[in-house]
This record gives C-alpha cells, structure tokens and sequence, in this order.
C-alpha cells in the first residue's frame, strides 16, 4: 500500500508543528531512558568488575584501636571466613592556596599481599617503596591539584608538617564514593580524598605501630551478616568499637547503591510521564483527524479499503511519531549518558567506568515509545471502525451545544462579553481537552517551580548557615579540650584574631523512657557574637541560658518535646543526669545539639571546658594567612577550618547546578509549549469554518487571536494555580524520598521561583500563541469555506 | 447478456425519532453492460439506493445479488471485497484524497486488486498525463472528475456507480464526463449506473428508472440512447 505510506506521510508534514512537538516531548523521554538505563548499567558493571578483583569485603568495623594480633580472634567466629585489619589517619594537607580545607584519607596497605581484601588498584606510576613516605593518591585528588608520579606535598599531622611523594595513583573498592566522616552532601575529591601508604610507612608516621582502626572481613559461603555480627562485636567492644556494618550498609557502597537504585527507579517513570503527554496530544489529534478525513475515509471505504486497512493506517501514524521520537532519543541518549558516566567518574572512583553504548535500551525505548504511540493513535482513531462508508459521506451530526452552568449566574456571566463567553464556551465543549491541557501545565509549572526553588534550599540548607549564622572565619579544633578561659586568652594575643569564643564538643547519650540517641552537644558561649542557631534554615533562635536545645531528627527519635526532662549520659559523668529540652530546632544540613557551654561543663563536672573554637580576623590579608598558618602549625590544633574556603567550595559544587536548572526549565518550558500548541492546533482545524465564518464577517485576526489567547490564556492561569498544590506535594515526596541522617531537604517553595516559573509558563503561552497566529493567518477563506464537512 | 445484478424488494428505512422509509419494496435486474440512468427529486431515494447497490450501505429487508451472490446477506469483510472487486464510485464531489496527486489518487485505488488499468495510459487516454502530479487542489472540477472516474475504472470493476457525477460542473465539462463515462459503458462493457436530479440525461440511458418518494414509479426503455453531446441542460 504505497499510496496510503504516502498519504501518511503527507498528512504527517501537514501537521508537522504539533507532530514535531510531540515526537521532542517523547524524544526527551526516551533520551532520559537510554540515558538513565546506560549510565547506571556503566556503574553498575565497573563496580561489580571492580569489587570482584579487588574482593570487596562482607563486613566492617571501625575502633579506635587495636592490636593487630588480636584479628585472629575474628577468625574464630564461626561464619566468618578471612579477616583482614589496617590503620586509617585523617590528616591536613598543607595548600595554602586552597585555605586549609583539604584533608587525605590515609590508609596503610600491604602492596604485596595479593590475596587481601579491599585490595588497592594502582593505576598509574611505580610501586610503593618500603617504609618510604610515599602514597598513591587518590586519581581525583592528584588530578584536581595537578600532582604527578614523583611529586612532593606536605600535610599536617599533628601540629607538624610531613613531606609526602607521590608514587602513582590508586583506588580500592572501599573508597569508591568517598566523604569525610563530618558529612557532605557531595563527595569532592579534590578536597577529601583517600591516599594508600604502606602500612610501615603509616605506622612510622602515626606512631600506632602494630595498631589497626579498621577492620575488614569476609563470610563464609552460606553466612550472614547478622549472625556474625553481635559476637564480632563483642569481641571488637573493649577497643572502643564506633561501628560494625555489612557491605550493603558500608558508606562508599551504600552511596553507590543509592545512586544505582535512585535512578534506576526513574528511569522508567520519567519517560513515562513523557511518553504519557505525548499519547495523549496523540490520541486528542488523531481523534481531530479522523474527524476531519471522514470523507476521505468513506471513499477509501467505497472503493474497498477494508477497516484494518484503515485503522492500521491511522495508527502507523502514531507508531511513526513514536519511533521518530524514539530514535531521537536513543541518540541523543547515548550522548547523555557519555556525559553522565563522565559525571560519574568525578564522584565514583571506579577503575574502567567507561560508557558503554547498548543498543539494547535503544530497541526497549523504541517499544516503550512507538507502542503507547501506535495504541493511542488507534484509540483516537477507532471511531473509523464504526463508520459506514455510506454514512461517511454525510457530513457529521453537530455535537450538541449545552448551557453552561455558569451561564446561569449573571453576575459573572453578563459582564464577560462577548470574547470571554465564547473562550468559555470553548473550554467546556470538549472538556477532555481542556483538562489535558490544565493537567498538562500545571505539571509543566510544578516542574518549574520545584527547579527555581533548589536555590532557596540550598540557602536554607548551606548558605544561609555559613553567610548569615557563622560570623566567624576560622574554627579551630584541639586534639585535647582545654580550659575555655584560657582557649580564648590564648587566641586573643594572636595577631590578626579580632575576636574568639570557644567552643565545646562532648559526644553523649541521650534517653528518654525506651528511646536512645548517641549523638554529641555543641557547647555554644552564651550571647556568642559569632555563632546563631538557625531554625528551618532562616530563623534566629536564641540560645537558652539553661537547658538543652535539641536537633528536631534528635527530638523525633527520642519521641520527646521542648519542655521535657531527658537524661544524658557521658564518658565524663558515674551517673546519667536530668536536663530540661528547652527547645526543639529544625536543621536539613546536619543535627547539631546545643546547650550554653558553661552550663555544659558544669552538668559534665569538667568545669568551662572547650575543645575548638571559633575565630573572627581583622587586618590585612598577610596577617589573616600568618594567623592561619600559625594556628595550624601549634601544638594541640588539630585541624583549622577556613570558613571562606567551605563558601566557596559549596559555591563550586553547586556550579554545575545552574546548567541542570537551566536544562530542567527548557524541559519545563518546552512542555507547557507542547501541550498548549498542540491541544490548541487540535481545537483551531476543528473551529476552522467557525474562524473563517468569523473572518469573513470582518472579525479580524487579532481578535480571533484574543479569543483563543483568552481560552488557553485561562486555561494555564488554572494550570498555574492547580500547580501550586502539586509542586508542594512533589517537594513533600522529595523530601520523604532524600532525607537521611545527614539531611533533610526543606520543602519550601521559593516566592521568587513562582514568579519566574509563571514568567516561563507566560513564555510557553506566547510562544504557543505566535506559532498559532501563524496558522490562523494562513487560513485560505476560500478554500476553507468551500470544503464539504 | 447476463444479469448483473438483481434486487427483490429492495428496503431502506432509516429509525430514528420518526422512521423514513428511503427505499420502498425496490425490485429489478440489471444486465451486464447497461447504462442505466436513475432519476428522481431530492430525497426520492436515489443516492439510498445506489449506496445499497454498492456494498456502501445494508438494506433494512429484501435481497440484492450481484451474479446470483446474495450481497443483502455478506459478511462486512465480504462487502469490502465486493466494493474492492465489482463496484467502482465516482461521487458529485470527486473525493479525491487531497494530500495525494491525480495519479497517486489513481494508483491508491490500483493497489487494491491484483490485476488494474494501466495508470499512464488511462490518464493519456484522458488527455490529463500532463495534470499527473498535480494535487487535487490544483484542478479544475472537470479534471477532478476525470480523474476520479478513472481512479473508479482503474480497478477494472464490472459496475461503475456514479452519484451525481456533472453535479458540480458546469455544462461543457459535465459533457466531458459523460462522454467519458459512456466510452466505458461502449468501448470497455462496464455497467455504469448514474444518479441524477436532470431530466435530460434520461435519453443518454438504455433504461431510466423514475424515483419518487423512495418507490421505482416506473422504469422506461430507451430504444436508442442518445449521444450525450446530443442533450442540452
């Protein structure tokens, strides 16, 4: 049937601003879903490739130390098969140029053992030299700071500075997604990075010789975790065990994991939301369609074209939009995903994460799309398959016009005029329509509006706390607490400090009936100059002189509120002791604590104690440096912390942002545009004779255009409007879906992303509009007026 | 000569709020390579008529064979072979598909039965080759006609039905078509049957049938049928 291909493809270009908007909108699905599927397929292989050569353990345990020859006691519990121990030190590195903010994870390691777990990777330079300082660096870091094989850095360990050499680089499957232990919401190796010593080298330099802090160890065929568990704890226990989890639960896996399961959980249902509004401006034209060809049709019935003849020919003409867009897609998904693998890449460190193109998902995107398409169009067009040809050659019943209900309400009816009440009209004659196009909006705007208000989160999450609430520029922290009083004398006499308040840290337990909470208070000088509690991100809240304000995710596992008595429990303290909640305070980026620091001290009995403390600088820039390395280098400093430089670095990691945001709103933008467009050519072929009518009566192009401006114009306000309450609940699911110990996201709708995402919503309108003022324009009267219905 | 088709009883009532009978108890036979003329006022049936004879449409009750094949009693699947086969349409207003050009439109109907016309040579032998790749918008009514007569003849049919087909023309290009339609009747065999409101076009016919109020009042015999050119409207 070569004419009818013809005949369809001929149709297809008649329709090409709606059919082109429609195989994009699918396009962009079935890109997300190439896209989606193969990076996640690239991770997912490099990791098991990587976790099998290298034996990624089933277990680990952190302690604070412990012999080494104390292992083989692990090796006795039945269940667990090999296991294997080694020192790890945070430690300083000294690049002024990057203020102090840059901190290696050293792990020593036996480069001989070949048979060990969590085995490190070298992948570039010469191997380790015995008890030489030397490292192979983590490839982020190396790369981030441009160091190659050979070259020399120093960090600080211990208020002294040690020289380092790189060696090459390396990668373990236990450091895969690496963050510090403090938390972040990213990982950013060119600040927090892993660097593999050997272990004599580490001991040298720690001076922990025969000592291990991490424990890794694997199952025996047939074992699980939790039977090994309890007993594995109780032996680790008297060396002060922090944490005992499996591979599932093990940080840098579980982040992977997190990362496959995200998105392979959206990488259907995106796609399938846009595979969703394509169908359905399909099934809205095809039915406008067979509408339009009913003569057509009954001529082709007449001369013997048989009913799946005909069908089938409508609907290849959903399936070809379907496979276009799908071809599209898988196109540009595989681009996609090279460039989400390469994204990857910077978090992930995983040997050979390469993209790798499957044309599988191509084939899968291609059914996903060109069915749903080809159903839809079939479900549009089956009226054809009741039609007798005979009847086919009548022109069609007109559809019966109601009042409206509306109608009977004069006040607001009379004043509308002439334009409204026909716009309304409109939308109610085929209300089907109409509700696609609300629908259609309003997810377009909710997207938009989520979008624009990822800035105020990340303000009320990050910057706020470091702009508005930290009013210091550096924190430092001891090894040891040391008496406040003295603390802050101490820091006063440097030259360049304006003003200094320590601080306490005092890791506790806290409970209340069943529950329990380990955690840690921030002892905060009271009235600090230089530190604000925030409360959902924005709000001051006070310091109270006496009691306990607690975090809300705290509050919410203790199952307690402001005003109750708690106990606290301490390594300082015999006994646990009562203190009052006096405050309850909403954090999203980590749960701090707080209580007056002297009142701290007094409940621990370790009098006014502080183990950091905050800094604000005056002078000349050279001043603030000499400060800063001075305070590094002393004795019982255990880390400085720039404030500036942790600005910046959130600014850096959320640069990327502004790129996805901008993508996500032409997403937006271009949806609204597809739906409004399309339903609104759809409603345009349908009221031609009405428009030409009109045209001829001297109606002119530019109040036709008001009349369908006024209709989808009112149409999107609604969109709008009905958006407002689904933006709210698709920021509440986000929150539910990405809240962890770490952070929680304030659902919170920015008053300025409603405003820009309306401006955009308006945009998608006009732009809708103009394409469509082209089409009334081009109108032939003539040949309109003079076509049989 | 054979019959072709043969009708006993022939009735059309369409029901809805108040019934119409269309078609009223029509009997007849038609011989293979008659040119039968059906005329009759608005609403006498006529079109009902012609849908019937064409598969287009069902009678309410009687019988209708096409070569002693009960169409009155065939499956849907059977009447769009009988509408592919034997029946070939030509409409008052041409129904060209127009997204397709004169020859496409033409060939569109060829690829429905295994042996057509020649395609170019019909459209020569209707001096329209040159008109071949103009889409319908871009002819005349006359030519759109032709073309839509040839598309009915291409599938070499044994009945062509036309339903007012100088409707919609004016004088000399509605001579055209009849001429055309009657070199099919002479030169080729082909049964042709037109519908017409025009009294004048009676005399071209070997028979006339007269409908009135959906009834065949009277079926006249044309010794001799006229030329169309010889018949003025």
């Amino acid at each position: 049937m070569v004419m009818l291909w013809r005949k369809l493809l001929r149709d297809l270009r008649e329709n090409w601003g709606a059919n082109l908007a429609c195989v994009l909108v699918i396009a962009m699905g079935i890109m997300a879903f190439n896209a989606f599927h193969m990076a996640v397929d690239n991770l997912d292989s490099a990791r098991q490739r990587f976790y099998e050569s290298c034996r990624f353990a089933d277990g680990f345990a952190t302690v604070k130390q412990m012999p080494v020859n104390r292992l083989s006691r692990l090796e006795e519990i039945p269940g667990i098969d090999q296991v294997q121990g080694h020192l790890r030190q945070d430690v300083t590195v000294y690049m002024p140029e990057w203020g102090q903010n840059l901190t290696l994870r050293l792990v020593g390691f036996e480069p001989e053992d070949t048979m060990g777990l969590n085995r490190v990777l070298q992948s570039q330079g010469a191997g380790l030299q015995e008890g030489s300082e030397e490292v192979l660096l983590g490839v982020g870091f190396a790369k981030a700071h441009g160091l190659k094989a050979g070259d020399a850095f120093d960090i600080i360990y211990q208020g002294e500075k040690h020289a380092l050499t790189m060696a090459g680089t390396g990668q373990s499957p236990e450091f895969v997604y690496l963050v510090p232990d403090s938390g972040a919401m990213f990982s950013d190796a060119a600040r927090f990075d892993v660097a593999f010593m050997t272990r004599e080298a580490l001991e040298d330099l720690t001076g922990q010789e025969g000592l291990v802090n991490e424990i890794a160890f694997t199952l025996r065929p047939g074992a699980n975790f939790e039977q090994v568990k309890n007993q594995a704890a109780e032996i680790l226990e008297p060396y002060e065990l922090y944490s005992i989890v499996s591979a599932k639960d093990q940080i840098s896996n579980f982040m992977l994991d997190q990362e496959i399961t995200g998105v392979n959980a959206t990488s259907n249902s995106i796609p399938a939301i846009f595979i969703a509004i394509a169908a359905f401006i399909l099934y809205l034209m095809l039915r406008r369609m067979v509408e339009q060809q009913r003569v057509q049709i009954g001529t082709m019935k007449a001369f013997g074209f048989g009913n799946s003849q005909i069908i089938l020919h409508y609907s290849m003409y959903g399936a070809l939009i379907g496979a276009t867009g799908a071809l599209m897609g898988s196109i540009a998904g595989i681009l996609v995903s090279g460039a989400m693998t390469d994204m990857y890449k910077l978090y992930f460190n995983l040997p050979d994460l390469v993209n790798i193109i499957s044309f599988r998902y191509g084939l899968y995107g291609l059914a996903f799309a060109a069915l749903p398409c080809l159903g839809a169009a079939f479900l549009g067009a089956r009226s054809v398959l009741r039609l007798e040809p005979a009847q086919a050659m009548l022109p069609a019943t007109p559809k019966r016009t109601r009042r409206l209900l509306i109608e009977r309400v004069k006040v607001i009816w009379e004043p509308l005029g002439m334009m409204g009440r026909m716009a309304l009209r409109n939308m109610f004659r085929n209300p089907g329509r109409s509700l696609f196009t609300l629908v259609g909006t309003s997810m377009a705007f909710s997207l938009m509006w989520f979008i624009f208000s990822y800035n105020l989160m990340i303000d009320l999450m990050i910057m706020n706390q470091l702009e508005d609430a930290q009013r210091f520029d550096f924190k430092v922290t001891l090894n040891q607490s040391a008496p406040a009083r003295e603390l802050e004398d101490a820091l006063q006499r440097l030259e360049g400090t304006e003003a200094a308040e320590p601080l306490m840290y005092a890791a506790v337990t806290l409970r209340r009936g069943p529950y329990s909470e380990e955690t840690a208070i921030t002892g905060l000088p009271y009235q600090s100059e230089l530190y604000s509690i925030l409360d959902k991100g924005e709000e001051i809240l006070p310091l109270p002189p006496e009691g306990l304000v607690l975090s809300k995710s705290v509050a919410d596992k203790l199952n307690t509120k402001a005003g109750q008595l708690i106990y606290l429990e301490s390594p300082y303290l015999a006994d646990p002791v009562q203190v009052y909640v006096t405050a309850v305070v909403e954090q999203y980026f980590g749960m701090e604590n707080f209580m007056a620091r002297e009142r701290l001290g007094q409940l621990l009995g370790i009098g006014d104690a502080a183990s950091a403390a905050m800094v604000r600088t005056s002078g000349d820039r050279e001043t603030v440096d000499r400060l800063e390395e001075k305070l590094l280098l002393a004795k019982g400093v255990a880390g400085v912390e720039n404030k500036a430089a942790m600005e910046k670095m959130y600014k850096d990691l959320m640069a990327p942002m502004n790129s996805i945001i901008f993508a996500m709103t032409l997403v937006g933008v271009f949806t609204a545009f597809a739906v409004i467009y399309s339903t609104g050519t759809v409603s345009l072929s349908e009221r031609q004779r009405e428009i030409s009518s009109s045209k001829v009566l001297g109606m002119t192009d530019g109040e036709i255009m008001t009349l369908l401006i006024l209709e989808n114009g009112i149409l999107s306000f609604l969109g709008g409007l009905l958006g407002v309450p689904l933006t709210k609940a698709l920021m509440l699911t986000m929150q539910k879906k990405f809240a962890t110990e770490l952070y929680s996201l304030p659902a919170q709708l920015d008053p300025v992303g409603l405003f820009y995402s309306l401006t955009c919503l308006g945009v998608a309108l006009v732009l809708s509009m103009l394409a469509m003022m082209r089409r009334v324009r081009s109108l032939d009267l003539v040949v309109v007026l003079k076509t049989r219905e | 000569m054979a019959v072709i088709l043969r009708s006993e009883d022939l009735t059309k009532i369409y029901e809805g709020e108040v019934s119409v009978v269309a078609l009223n108890s029509a009997s007849f036979e038609i011989q293979e390579g008659e040119f039968i003329v059906v005329l009759g006022p608005s609403g006498s049936g006529k079109s009902t008529l012609l849908n019937i004879l064409g598969g287009m449409d069902r009678p309410t009750s009687g019988k209708l064979y096409y070569r002693d094949k009960p169409i009155h009693e065939a499956t849907a699947r059977q009447l769009t072979l009988y509408r592919r086969k034997a029946v070939g349409f030509v409409f008052q207003f041409y129904n060209l598909l127009p997204n397709l050009t004169a020859s496409e439109n033409i060939r569109l109907a060829a690829e429905l039965v295994e042996k057509p016309m020649d395609v170019k040579a019909l459209l020569d032998d209707l001096e329209l080759g040159e008109k071949a790749d103009n889409f319908p918008a871009q002819l005349s009514g006359g030519q759109q006609q032709r073309i839509a007569i040839a598309r009915a003849a291409v599938k070499n049919p044994d009945i062509l039905l036309c339903d007012e087909p100088t409707g919609a023309l004016d004088f000399a290009t509605g001579l055209q078509v009849l001429k055309l339609l009657q070199e099919l009747n002479k030169k080729m065999g082909k049964t042709v049957m037109i519908i017409t409101h025009n009294q004048s076009m009676a005399a071209m016919g070997n028979r006339v049938f007269h409908l009135k109020d959906g009834r065949i009042e009277q079926i006249t015999v044309n010794e001799k049928p006229v030329d169309p050119e010889e018949i003025v409207w």
